[in-house]
């Protein structure tokens, strides 16, 4: 088996693995759910039915990045310019997460420079869904303590940059993070979750937008992910 | 019975919790790799199931801890794993595993079957 081939059989085992937890989950609670339904309390009831959403949630969030990222790479993934604020788009994120950050022990530093334009064109639904990822990932991957979400003109461009004090990535292993097939640099009883497709879906919306995307980071130390997008 | 469930997925938490309760067992949660011995002196389980992967201390270092304690080594322990490759099973099996249960193959209902099975010798 050549490279290539090893590196998509190793795609296809994690995500493959990456699916089966979900819905393992879902098939369970469907089984207690069936087999005791009469003697189940409401609240027992409304526990399972949370975890039966919660894992259908995660599945709906991997195949829709397995669509994106299959859309980015035939050159299918369409993306809607308009004018829209950052300042909107990075608030309104960092207040959708300010719950689970709390439980996590996280809290936002957010710092937004005054000389970023009021109106940007991007795909406001796209690069919500990039900073999303962005600072799921710097949650999942630190314990507690403070993400860093800094907006500052760069250049002609915008750049946006999400900073952890987490566990970092290796050198070596940072310039896969973005590529499709390369980010399987784990094996599959890894404690680490997630597909790594998130990260390919972002460069990809990001370099519709004419922008850059990145990672500084230092193995212990933390990351910082940024992107650019065009003033 | 009473059993330690040691697995930091608190869905599973939930799912086994449940299964256990509705068949007269109970269950006690702990979710990291340390601080096990101390758990198991409190909570006298007449079983255990272990995570392989944990965070803090992996399930294989913790199972040798259990082994190689007078006073756990003999309760069973049951590991859960994801995928059950060769290596980790063989590795816990000889480090004194009683058994090992392929986490997302299983419904809760085979669990407690294997852990009533395991008890009652």
């Amino acid at each position: 088996m050549d490279n290539n081939s090893k590196t998509k059989e190793e795609f296809i085992s994690l995500m493959v693995h990456e699916l089966r937890a979900p819905l393992s989950i879902i098939h369970s609670s469907a089984d207690i759910l069936i087999r005791h339904k009469t003697e189940l309390s409401d609240t027992k009831k409304d526990k399972l039915l949370g975890e039966v959403k919660l894992a259908s949630e995660g599945m709906l969030d991997i195949v829709n990045d397995l669509l994106d990222t299959s859309k980015i790479n035939s050159g299918r993934f369409e993306i809607t310019k308009e004018p829209n604020n950052i300042q909107d788009v990075v608030n309104s994120q960092v207040s959708l997460f300010s719950n689970f950050a709390a439980e996590s022990g996280h809290t936002f530093k957010v710092k937004i420079s005054d000389r970023v334009p009021d109106r940007l064109f991007f795909d406001k639904e796209r690069i919500a869904h990039v900073l999303e990822n962005l600072i799921s990932n710097a949650i999942k991957f630190s314990k507690g303590g403070e993400i860093i979400i800094e907006v500052l003109p760069f250049d002609g461009y915008v750049k946006i940059s999400v900073q952890d004090f987490g566990v970092g990535i290796a050198e070596d292993k940072q310039i896969q993070l973005f590529h499709k097939f390369k980010q399987v640099s784990r094996p599959v009883d890894s404690k680490q979750k997630g597909t790594g497709l998130g990260l390919v879906v972002a460069k990809g919306i990001v370099d519709l937008h004419g922008g850059d995307i990145g990672v500084i980071s230092k193995q212990g130390e933390g990351s910082t992910f940024w992107f650019t997008l065009p003033i | 019975m009473h059993i330690l469930l040691v697995e930091d997925d608190e869905s599973l938490y939930n799912l086994y919790s449940t299964e256990f309760d509705l068949n007269g067992h109970t269950i006690a949660w702990h979710k990291v790799g340390t601080g096990v011995i101390e758990r198991i002196k409190e909570e006298k389980p007449d079983a255990i199931l272990l995570d392989i992967m944990l965070p803090e201390k992996t399930g294989l270092e913790v199972l040798k801890n259990i082994k190689a304690n007078k006073d756990t080594s003999n309760i069973p322990v049951i590991m859960l794993t994801n995928f059950g490759t060769q290596e980790n099973v063989h590795e816990a099996i000889e480090n004194g595993a009683d058994d090992f249960i392929m986490k997302h193959n299983v419904v809760p209902e085979e669990i407690v079957e294997k852990v009533t099975s395991i008890v009652n010798g």
